[in-house]
């Protein structure tokens, strides 16, 4: 515990990582707000959603034709409008209730009303498919079967309003200051006390092996940390706009998501993907850590790992995105649709191939950091 | 208490080049100071991390016995070559995190701490952050590091490189006042940091043992092989190239040269008393 304080003490609490996570925060939050306004709705539709969100029924579907009607009677009266009435409507004008009625709100509730149907028409599919596959091609058979499996009993009962959620899981810049954080803490952790000549005192005095447990346990709790940090900042930018949004509806509530696998609450795809980006940021921070045992320079460990990350990352964009760990931070990529591997004529949703992948790179990593770092000529000697 | 060193070989290889390091390294050490010196490349610093665990030996052994305690590593203390420490601590923090990797516990590791960087006179400046010591002091934590927990084997390597001489002594009279009870190993190719305080001198070049005993023993042996002579300066870079020198004074026009020969090495030459470094010069050629 002690020498995990002292890492903490050594990594962490250093001023110069103050500046850079405040200097990265600021980046993030303006990066965030510029997501927010590009990618997100008009405050204008989201309140439309908010107003007329709630459990969907025939009425509602009236009740949005009335105010439409309504809207389009008052608007045509009331003439050019030169201010905006908030008490009175929900977009400050008539004009803007009605087409936003009409063109957005619309649209919305016969995607969450008419989502049973779509996924029934997908079961009949499924079903097709299961019937003509089946004794021919085991995969195609077992794609359709786990189709049917996680499709069935799909149902959206109301309308909710996802923007934060929804620019949470596609905002990737704060993964990736995080990346940044860890290379300029966790490139230099074996490299510096190999500079130092304070590897020679932890040999000798055979606690190399708590010291390795001691900086990967630094690790996580940084990458933790700093995920978690970031993607709060997040939302708060998001929500700030938008309020927390409907979070208790399905994910496959938003319309992008319709075809996922995951059958969870919006909220639980938020807390996986906080997850899954945990997991992305400690496969980069392993990498970085075996790059530290490589060499005593340090600017070189620092140089050395942004190229290597940046290596991961180009390669990531040419490979098949589901065999990259570092595609675990684009939820939408990993969540849109049911993709699956073809493994011994067995369909393997490719989601937990990536998880698969990311949880033994981490693994392996880990092995030959312990390799490098802990060396094994330290038993020979104590015998 | 005594800390034997058994025949210990240490090869490497690189590629079809095989190098032996140390080869059937036999010493046995007691109580005091042991100065051990040779030429770069010579196999102290291979010899000091077989000794502290760093590397592996090929074959021999090291047999400590302390009254029946016979773990020495327990009882080590340690400060490596070209040591350099964490600019965002202070020195006690470094004392408390070294004490820590060493599993010593106190009652309070704060006063012990204080103390401990006491013994180099480094105790007013406990709290600075070690990125604002100079280089003396930076050394002097690193002798306060390595006497934590009362080590009985103390073994610094090359510890006095890039030091002023004002610092130089200063770090020879701290190892002075703490070799009493102890082993204290001095590796080093400057033989002056030896000369002062080394019980034992221990010559080595290529991994073996050329010579050792105390500092009169070596000198003894090279008696009668160190010559001063003056000469002008036209000839002295000739004398330098012919001749093994281990100094040249220069005085007016002329200068003094100590030369190491067997023989009379010119006209008007005369015999001078041996010192460690005529000792060196004489074993090694230059170092």
């Amino acid at each position: 515990m002690k020498l995990f304080i002292y890492e903490l003490k050594k990594n962490i609490f250093r001023v110069s990582l103050l500046v850079l996570t405040v200097i990265l925060m600021a980046v993030n939050i303006y990066k965030a707000m510029e997501e927010r306004r590009f990618f997100g709705e008009t405050r204008a539709a989201a309140a439309m959603t908010d107003y007329f969100g709630g459990e969907l029924n025939e009425e509602k579907f009236i009740e949005l034709n009335d105010y439409r009607v309504r809207m389009e009677q008052e608007a045509n009266q009331a003439g050019e409008v030169t201010v905006y009435d908030y008490e009175r409507y929900i977009t400050g004008t008539a004009a803007g209730d009605a087409s936003y009625a009409e063109s957005d709100i619309k649209p919305k509730m016969e995607y969450a009303y008419l989502y049973r149907n779509t996924v029934l028409d997908y079961l009949a599919l499924a079903d097709e498919n299961i019937a003509f596959y089946n004794g021919k091609n085991s995969y195609e058979t077992s794609y359709a079967q786990l189709a049917k499996q996680l499709y069935s009993g799909r149902i959206i009962k109301s309308l909710g309003q996802y923007n934060t959620p929804r620019l949470y899981f596609d905002y990737e810049f704060s993964t990736l200051a995080v990346i940044i954080l860890v290379i300029f803490v966790f490139s230099s952790a074996f490299s510096s006390e190999r500079a130092t000549g304070t590897d020679r005192i932890i040999i000798s005095n055979k606690r190399s092996g708590s010291v390795f447990w001691a900086k990967h346990f630094t690790l996580y709790l940084f990458a933790a940390a700093a995920v978690i940090l970031f993607s709060i900042s997040d939302i708060i930018v998001f929500a700030q706009k938008y309020g927390i949004g409907t979070l208790d509806q399905p994910l496959f509530a938003i319309q992008e998501y319709q075809f996922t696998p995951l059958n969870v609450t919006v909220l639980g795809a938020m807390l996986i993907t906080l997850v899954l980006r945990i997991l992305a940021v400690l496969f980069v921070g392993e990498v970085i850590m075996v790059v530290s045992t490589v060499t005593k320079n340090i600017g070189a460990c620092i140089a050395l790992s942004f190229g290597v990350v940046g290596a991961l990352v180009l390669i990531s964009e040419f490979i098949d995105p589901y065999l990259s760990p570092i595609n675990l931070v684009n939820t939408r990529s990993m969540f849109k649709n049911l993709d699956c591997y073809d493994i011994f004529g067995t369909a393997v949703p490719c989601q937990l191939i990536t998880l698969l992948i990311a949880v033994v790179l981490i693994l392996a990593l880990h092995v030959i950091c312990y390799l490098r770092a802990v060396p094994r000529r330290l038993k020979e000697a104590d015998k | 208490m005594e800390l034997k060193l058994n025949g210990i070989t240490k090869s490497y290889t690189k590629g079809k080049k095989h190098r032996n390091a140390l080869e059937d390294f036999t010493l046995t050490m007691t109580e005091g100071v042991y100065g051990i010196l040779g030429p770069n490349g010579a196999g102290k610093s291979t010899l000091i991390n077989i000794i502290t665990g760093i590397i592996s030996r090929d074959s021999g052994s090291i047999v400590f016995d302390d009254n029946g305690d016979h773990d020495y590593l327990s009882h080590l203390g340690f400060m490596p070559q070209g040591m350099d420490f964490y600019r965002n601590f202070t020195a006690k923090d470094y004392i408390k995190y070294i004490m820590t990797l060493k599993k010593y516990k106190t009652a309070d590791d704060n006063a012990y701490a204080l103390d401990i960087l006491g013994k180099v006179n480094l105790r007013e400046d406990a709290d600075r952050k070690i990125g604002a010591y100079s280089g003396g002091m930076k050394q002097r934590l690193g002798i306060a590091q390595a006497i934590i927990g009362e080590p009985k084997v103390l073994i610094f390597d090359e510890p006095t490189a890039g030091l002023d001489a004002k610092e130089r002594i200063r770090f020879r009279n701290v190892i002075s006042s703490l070799a009493a009870d102890k082993i204290v190993i001095l590796a080093t190719h400057i033989v002056t940091d030896i000369a002062y305080i080394a019980k034992t001198v221990v010559l080595m070049d290529k991994g073996k043992i050329i010579q050792y005993g105390t500092q009169e023993e070596l000198c003894a042996d090279a008696a009668g092989k160190v010559w001063e002579c003056e000469t002008n300066s036209s000839e002295v870079m000739d004398c330098m190239n012919r001749m093994r020198v281990s100094n040249a004074v220069s005085t007016g026009g002329k200068y003094t040269l100590r030369i190491i020969s067997e023989e009379c090495p010119m006209d008007g030459a005369i015999k001078a008393e041996p010192s460690l470094e005529d000792v060196c010069i004489y074993r090694f050629g230059d170092m």
